[in-house]
């Protein structure tokens, strides 16, 4: 290790604060010591030693912009990227890819204290191609689906909301979204259907809702909600356009759970069992294992 | 260590499960007890969280 060891410090100053400060510093002739050097960057909120390929297209038909997407999901540093188009529809990229590490050093100031830090280490570059199809993609978020109430009784009247977005890079406006009891491309039948008037630009989100008396029979009973069923809107992908939701389920549960002493060494413990759900009528009968750790 | 059926369960109208164990004499621990309904999750439930209990037999 060396002793003699004074770290040169990089400084990675914000445009809009530190560096205005280290500015202000130098023309109030301040002085910072020499090992200091100022990187001055858009802003430190993202400053990293990896990156990954973003792209945002423009959608001239509708004149909207849309998000970033990313494109690249790796470790690896991208650099010195090439774009071109190919046949309007796939994007074409050429670019670096270099591997970096960090590697953990340790280093001694002439006053002698001790740090501890991980300096990049840049491994092998490598010529990669990336090619990115650009289309529309509507799509249904599942995890955004709910009901209303959230489990409701058989025979009452339920609201089914769920949230289309736009995954793809061109907008589209009035877009169908049907809602379905039961599997859509099997027995299930339409009992809904909303339309999305708005322009839904690429990365945006819209909601919608359909109200429906749920039956009193088949229960629990499964709801569907498709976006753009009669596929009238160009997709790259179609599995992401439908969202499930059950309805009407049982509930079982554990409500207490207590024990007393019937003898010396005698024990008897008692387990009251729930069903507080809307899935079994009275007459229903459905057999419950119930499992105890010693008997 | 043992399972049984709870043949028919009605809303809102608990079931209650008895089970009796003997302890061994010279055992001079607690005991913690767990009780699972549904354990291999065969029905479709509206909350899957709420499916077990436990308590502690007290030897004292």
């Amino acid at each position: 290790m060396d002793d003699n060891f004074e770290p040169v410090i990089v400084c990675f100053c914000c445009h809009w604060c530190s560096y205005a400060a280290a500015d202000l510093a130098g023309s109030m002739r301040l002085q910072y010591p020499a090992n200091i050097r100022i990187v001055k960057v858009p802003c430190t909120g993202r400053v990293d030693i990896l990156s990954d390929i973003y792209a945002i297209f423009y959608d001239k038909a509708f004149e909207a912009w849309g998000k970033s997407q990313r494109l690249t999901f790796d470790p690896q540093a991208e650099k010195y990227l090439a774009p071109a188009f190919w046949n309007g529809q796939n994007l074409m990229v050429v670019y670096d890819r270099t591997d970096v590490a960090t590697e953990q050093v340790e280093r001694r100031t002439a006053a002698g204290k001790t740090f501890a830090f991980a300096v990049p280490k840049v491994g092998l570059t490598d010529l990669y191609t990336l090619r990115y199809r650009v289309g529309g993609d509507l799509a249904l978020d599942e995890l955004s689906s709910v009901s209303t109430p959230l489990n409701p009784h058989p025979g009452e009247m339920v609201t089914f909301t769920v949230k289309a977005v736009n995954v793809g890079e061109k907008a589209a406006t009035n877009i169908p979204v049907a809602f379905y009891d039961g599997y859509p491309a099997g027995t299930g039948k339409e009992i809904g259907r909303a339309t999305i008037a708005d322009i839904l630009k690429p990365g945006e989100a819209s909601e919608i809702s359909a109200a429906w008396t749920l039956p009193t029979e088949k229960v629990p009973t499964g709801v569907y909600a498709v976006v753009d069923p009669d596929r009238e809107f160009p997709d790259k992908k179609r599995n992401n356009n439908k969202v499930k939701r059950s309805l009407a389920l049982p509930d079982l549960a554990i409500q207490s759970l207590t024990w007393s002493r019937v003898a010396d060494n005698l024990y008897e413990v008692t387990s009251r069992v729930d069903q507080s759900g809307r899935g079994y009528r009275r007459s229903h009968r459905h057999p419950l294992p119930e499992g105890w750790s010693r008997g | 260590m043992s399972q049984r059926t709870i043949p028919k369960l009605d809303v809102f109208r608990p079931y209650d499960a008895l089970t009796r164990m003997t302890m061994d004499g010279n055992d001079t621990e607690d005991l913690q007890i767990y009780a699972v309904v549904d354990e291999d999750k065969k029905i479709k439930e509206f909350d899957e969280k709420n499916n077990s209990a436990t308590v502690v037999i007290e030897k004292r």
